[in-house]
């Protein structure tokens, strides 16, 4: 029994290689594709996911130095009473 | 002095309690004692001393020494670092480095000095601590004050302690102020600072101990004493400070932060700040 590869099979096998190797581009750009429109879909709807770029979680940096700018605290004046019994001087 | 005061001299200056018992009096004085012994400039035993020795190298300092450079970080920052601890090698090199009463007219000029390295650079990690190389603090400002406020706690009915000047009062106390006149502190403190008392001639020429830290110099301003009142006696002995080196600006500094002030320029005129005319309703003070 004859072995021999029938005479137009080397055409048909070249064209079986471009076609898988189109279909394997093709599956990974399909991939690709699904995995963007998987992280975009994901970033708009998932919680967990930022819309925007990150923030530091402490309050921000104008709270802060209102905060700072009060932490000097006044006391409390009135007009003296009586002869004084304490003075205040240079240290 | 009136009756019920008591007077005794700790850290360079006098220091007066008035309402103290005798257990809270000696609780005071071994106070300022122990406060003395760590943070004073001029002991080279102290702990400040050692530190500033070891500047540039990660220091282990004790606990009560690393809450007041915590402290003192924190009065920086409020002040936007008019009030910075890393003056210290200026005040060495401008004469300073002695007790005040030590310091007599020195003909040799003063070393040289320029910024000081900023309390940014200061690294504190919980006691590990390092200061710039070469540089040196200062605390005494922020620990004088300070101390004065553990002091009257220590009271334990109503009176005042004050140190130099800078006074803490439990219960209402009618203080009297630099270039006459007088006020009635509720509560709280007064602190008043300027640039004739504590200063010492080197070289010829006058310094004071104010130290600008933009210049490492003494600053200039046109103010020769500053009075403020705080919510404590180191609020107040840092806003009269930094009012003080604010220059022309200082009346407004206090006010943008609802503290009141009271300033006497160089030529002894009176000036107060809108926030302390606003504390008194009566025409005595001024």
């Amino acid at each position: 029994m004859s072995t021999a590869l029938p005479e137009h099979a080397p055409q048909r096998i070249a064209a079986a290689r471009r076609r898988a190797r189109t279909a394997k581009l093709g599956l990974a750009a399909a991939g690709l594709a699904f995995f963007g429109l998987g992280m975009t879909l994901a970033k708009a709807n998932v919680a967990g996911h930022s819309r925007r770029p990150l923030r530091p979680l402490d309050a921000p940096a104008r709270f802060q130095a209102i905060v700072r700018k009060d932490a000097l605290a006044g006391g409390l004046l009135a007009p003296a009473q009586a002869a004084p019994g304490a003075t205040t001087s240079q240290s | 002095m009136i009756a019920g005061q008591t007077a005794f001299r700790a850290m360079g200056c006098d220091i007066v309690a008035a309402g103290a018992d005798e257990p809270a009096l000696e609780a005071i004085r071994r106070l300022f004692a122990e406060r003395d012994r760590v943070f004073s400039r001029f002991r080279p035993d102290s702990e400040l001393s050692s530190v500033n020795r070891a500047a540039g190298e990660p220091t282990l300092v004790s606990p009560r020494f690393a809450e007041t450079v915590q402290c003192a970080l924190a009065v920086a920052e409020q002040t936007g670092g008019l009030v910075d601890p890393t003056v210290g090698a200026s005040l060495v090199a401008l004469g300073y480095g002695h007790d005040f009463a030590e310091l007599g007219d020195n003909p040799a000029p003063p070393g040289p000095v320029g910024p000081a390295p900023g309390w940014r650079r200061i690294e504190l990690t919980g006691r590990l601590l390092r200061i710039p190389y070469g540089s040196a603090i200062d605390l005494n400002g922020v620990v004088k004050a300070a101390t004065v406020d553990e002091a009257v706690d220590l009271l334990s009915g109503g009176g005042f302690v004050s140190a130099g000047g800078d006074l803490a009062v439990r219960g209402a106390t009618d203080v009297a102020l630099p270039a006459g006149g007088a006020v009635r502190v509720v509560r709280g403190g007064i602190a008043t600072t300027g640039t004739d008392r504590r200063r010492w001639r080197r070289g010829g020429a006058w310094y004071h101990h104010l130290i600008d830290p933009a210049t490492g110099l003494p600053a200039r301003s046109p103010w020769r004493e500053v009075s403020a009142a705080g919510a404590s006696c180191l609020d107040a002995d840092v806003a009269a400070r930094s009012a003080l080196l604010a220059g022309a600006g200082g009346p407004e500094w206090l006010d943008r932060r609802g503290l009141p002030g009271r300033f006497v320029a160089e030529d002894g005129r009176v000036t107060v700040n809108r926030t302390w005319t606003e504390m008194m309703i009566g025409p005595e003070c001024t």
